[in-house]
């Protein structure tokens, strides 16, 4: 199975499935290159319709939602009140690169709230720039709530007017030699990944 | 004429299976032949003398040594460089040098692209470059092709004996030291055990080595009246003004071996030493026949190809050695 | 090197057949990649202001990272070789880690040490000069085995007759050792140089991905591998032209035999 890297706070402890986890889009490539695969869980639409549309993965299915958050350096050194704090020059700001979902979202969200940031590094995925956050190299990551939450930073909420509401979409790959197996546990991800503080697939801004 | 003593020192040097312990002195204008067997550390004292005193002595190495990334004409002149001359001043003298020991035309020659012959010229010149009070050269005729020794030799000739210079050679050619030396220092397994004029050495050696390199037999025993004694027997010498207090003391008996004579039955001769032995090998060179003899002392006796016929001289062959009292010279050790 | 020549094709056949396989599994993927490459569209590509200012980086820090491989390994290729401090096999090891330690692994411990929270904070995360710093970390271990197996091989006693010529200690260094080794450095900086432009984990890890500050070619590469194919497989054959042009001009110069 492949999943997003955002995923990896839900799914870590399920040991029935072998997980690798990664850029959505790194993801995609792999399916497309033919990898031994069951599942692909992608952070993002976009990415899974390219997938459905070359005719590599049964129908997608939304599995879960999630929302934006600032991830900060812990106690938050900065005091990083919100989106326009980003735009500080004093703060270290790093985002995941455009081409994978968590950068693109990020990239909404600012530009939503029309904030203007020069970010020091666009990370190969959302995990990485979690990590600089983790690491104390960078003040400030506009990364899942998910991830804010589950590691040792300080998050930041972004209120619900400028934030986003992504979906994970799980489908299971068509060259997949247990299929039927794979069908049901794309089904049983929703519970598990709402169990694991995702919120459900159907979730609004409001809940995030 | 005052003697200038340019090179005197003592050198200690323990490296591996040697233990080197040697003093050398020399003075303007002498050629030193250094000679030994092989291991005696010969080379490893021509080192120690220019490690002592870097960029005053020119030390030519045993193969060579020349930079494989310069030239010759570079090669030379590295020692100038590094006495602080210009490049071009330091490449006109280089070239000077070079056409002094002959090979001014291979200036531009990589030392992989030089004969041995040429190489160990352009070495030369590189340890002249410096104008060294002191040139020591370590086996200069070897690894030089027959043909070109000669013009090697000619080279070194010019070179080494200069009034305000001394010479240091190692050399295993005794006709290097005839033909080249003013003073020959023996060193065997680390100590210098002959130091004299050529003649001294040739006349009198101190060592077997000496001995073998001056072509003659040499024995050491105890000098006894009117004789050496060496083990069992005692070798009778006439030369009585030689043994005069003597009696008692370490002594060398020397004797050329033409002065031996071989027969195959007691001599009936006035020779007072006469023993009987056996023909241990027979080398022919040229002219003459070497034959080593043992018998209560071991010697060479030098006879024609004819008598070697004549008395079928063949290793095992007994046969007596006779040698007179007046061709055997008695010295102290 | 002649005889070597000879004995190599008068080898088995079963030499043959292993190196055969050698080249395929080398060439297989080269010629998979050139194959795929989109030839139609490659100049376009390859010339795209994106494209240039990520080779140009690339050739920077590369470059600069060589530079400082130079500086530093060099001396310390030499004292591995010739010094008999205590602890040499230990240093000789820790030089080795960059080669087999995992590069993203690497670029964390690049942090530890000179990030901002670091042992020694030198603010190099996010910076040029960080990943020049990167690529050295892991290029430097090519080029101080290089020269020190030709410092090995060297023969010392052309150092001791340059000593009896009047050189001091530096002078040696400069005029004897260092032009004798020079085949053997240039061998090392030939590969450390090819490690340091090909450097990705490492690199991403410590110094971040920023377009013309620490986007290289290889992290260029990846970046568009997630959103065109096709340019990325044009910036590999890129990446790939620049080293095999580069190596294959090196080889063969400096060495004056």
């Amino acid at each position: 199975m492949l999943a997003a890297a955002s995923l990896s706070t839900g799914l870590r402890e399920y040991a029935q499935a072998r997980v690798s986890f990664g850029g959505s889009q790194q993801l995609a490539l792999s399916v497309e290159e033919g990898a031994d695969v069951d599942v692909i869980v992608t952070a993002d639409q976009r990415t899974m319709d390219g997938l459905a549309a070359h005719g590599r993965v049964e129908r997608p299915a939304v599995v879960a939602s999630n929302t934006l958050a600032i991830a900060v350096a812990p106690g938050n050194p900065k005091g990083v009140r919100g989106l326009a704090d980003l735009a500080r020059p004093d703060v270290v700001v790093v985002l995941a690169h455009p081409s994978v979902p968590a950068g693109k979202y990020a990239a909404d969200v600012l530009g939503r709230a029309g904030v203007q940031v020069h970010p020091k590094s666009l990370e190969l995925d959302v995990e990485s720039a979690v990590q600089k956050v983790v690491l104390g190299e960078a003040d400030a990551a506009i990364v899942y709530a998910t991830d804010a939450r589950a590691r040792a930073v300080g998050d930041v909420a972004i209120p619900s007017a400028q934030n986003i509401v992504t979906r994970y979409v799980a489908a299971v790959v068509k060259t997949s030699s247990h299929r039927a197996a794979a069908r049901r546990y794309v089904a049983r991800l929703p519970a598990r990944l709402r169990a694991a503080g995702f919120s459900a697939p159907d979730a609004s801004s409001d809940t995030g | 004429m005052a003697l200038t003593r340019l090179l005197d020192v003592d050198v200690e040097v323990q490296a591996g299976s040697l233990d080197l312990r040697a003093s050398l002195q020399a003075d303007a204008g002498d050629v030193v032949a250094l000679v030994g067997p092989n291991g005696s550390g010969k080379s490893t004292l021509l080192r120690a003398v220019a490690a002592q005193r870097p960029g005053e002595v020119g030390l030519v190495f045993q193969d060579r040594l020349l930079f494989p990334h310069l030239n010759a004409l570079d090669n030379v002149a590295f020692g100038l460089r590094r006495a602080g001359l210009g490049k071009s001043e330091a490449r006109g003298q280089a070239q000077g040098w070079l056409d002094d020991v002959g090979v001014g035309h291979v200036a531009g020659l990589r030392p992989h692209a030089l004969s041995g012959g040429q190489a160990q010229r352009v070495a030369l010149a590189r340890a002249l470059a410096r104008r060294p009070a002191v040139l020591l050269l370590d086996e200069p005729f070897a690894g030089v092709d027959v043909s070109a020794v000669a013009d090697v030799r000619h080279a070194v000739r010019t070179v080494a004996a200069a009034p305000n210079r001394v010479c240091v050679l190692v050399t295993h050619q005794p006709v290097d030291v005839l033909a080249l030396a003013t003073k020959v220092v023996v060193l065997e397994a680390g100590r210098v055990v002959q130091a004299g004029s050529v003649a001294d050495v040739r006349n009198r050696p101190r060592s077997a080595w000496s001995a073998r390199m001056a072509g003659v037999n040499l024995l050491a025993g105890q000098a006894e009246s009117g004789g050496l004694r060496v083990g069992a027997v005692v070798v009778a010498a006439v030369a009585a003004a030689a043994t005069a207090g003597l009696d008692g003391r370490a002594a060398f008996a020397v004797f050329h071996p033409r002065a031996v004579t071989l027969s195959a039955e007691r001599p009936l001769t006035s020779a007072r030493n006469a023993w009987p032995g056996q023909v241990a090998d027979v080398d022919m060179e040229g002219d003459r026949a070497r034959v080593r003899w043992v018998g209560p002392v071991e010697l060479v006796a030098e006879v024609t190809p004819g008598a070697v016929a004549e008395m079928g001289l063949r290793p095992g062959l007994p046969v007596w050695a006779s040698v007179k009292a007046t061709e055997i010279d008695l010295y102290p050790a | 090197m002649r005889e070597g020549r000879v004995s190599a094709t008068t080898a088995g056949a079963g030499v043959w057949v292993l190196a055969a396989g050698a080249l395929v599994l080398i060439g297989l993927p080269l010629a998979g990649l050139l194959m795929r490459a989109p030839w139609s569209t490659l100049l376009h590509d390859v010339t795209a202001p994106s494209a240039l200012q990520a080779l140009r980086l690339s050739l920077a820090c590369s470059l600069g990272a060589l530079a400082l491989c130079l500086v530093l390994g060099v001396p310390l290729a030499w004292v591995l070789a010739r010094s008999s401090v205590p602890g040499l096999g230990l240093v000789r090891a820790v030089v080795l880690v960059p080669m087999v330690l995992p590069p993203v692994v690497g670029g964390a411990a690049l942090l530890f040490a000179f990030g901002r929270r670091g042992v020694l904070p030198l603010r190099l995360p996010f910076t040029t000069a960080g990943a020049v710093v990167a690529e050295a970390f892991v290029a430097l271990p090519f080029l101080v085995l290089a020269t020190e197996a030709g410092l090995l091989g060297l023969d010392r006693r052309y150092e001791e007759a340059a000593r009896v010529l009047g050189a001091g200690p530096w002078s040696r260094f400069v005029h004897v050792t260092l032009p004798q080794v020079a085949p053997a450095v240039a061998a090392g900086a030939a590969l450390s140089w090819a490690r340091a432009l090909g450097e990705f984990g490492a690199t991403i890890t410590f110094a971040g991905n920023l377009p013309g500050r620490t986007q290289t070619l290889p992290l260029a590469v990846y970046v568009a591998l997630q959103t065109d194919r096709d340019a990325a497989l044009a910036l590999s054959v890129l990446l790939l032209a620049v080293s095999v042009a580069v190596i294959a001009g090196l080889r063969g110069r400096w060495t004056w035999r």
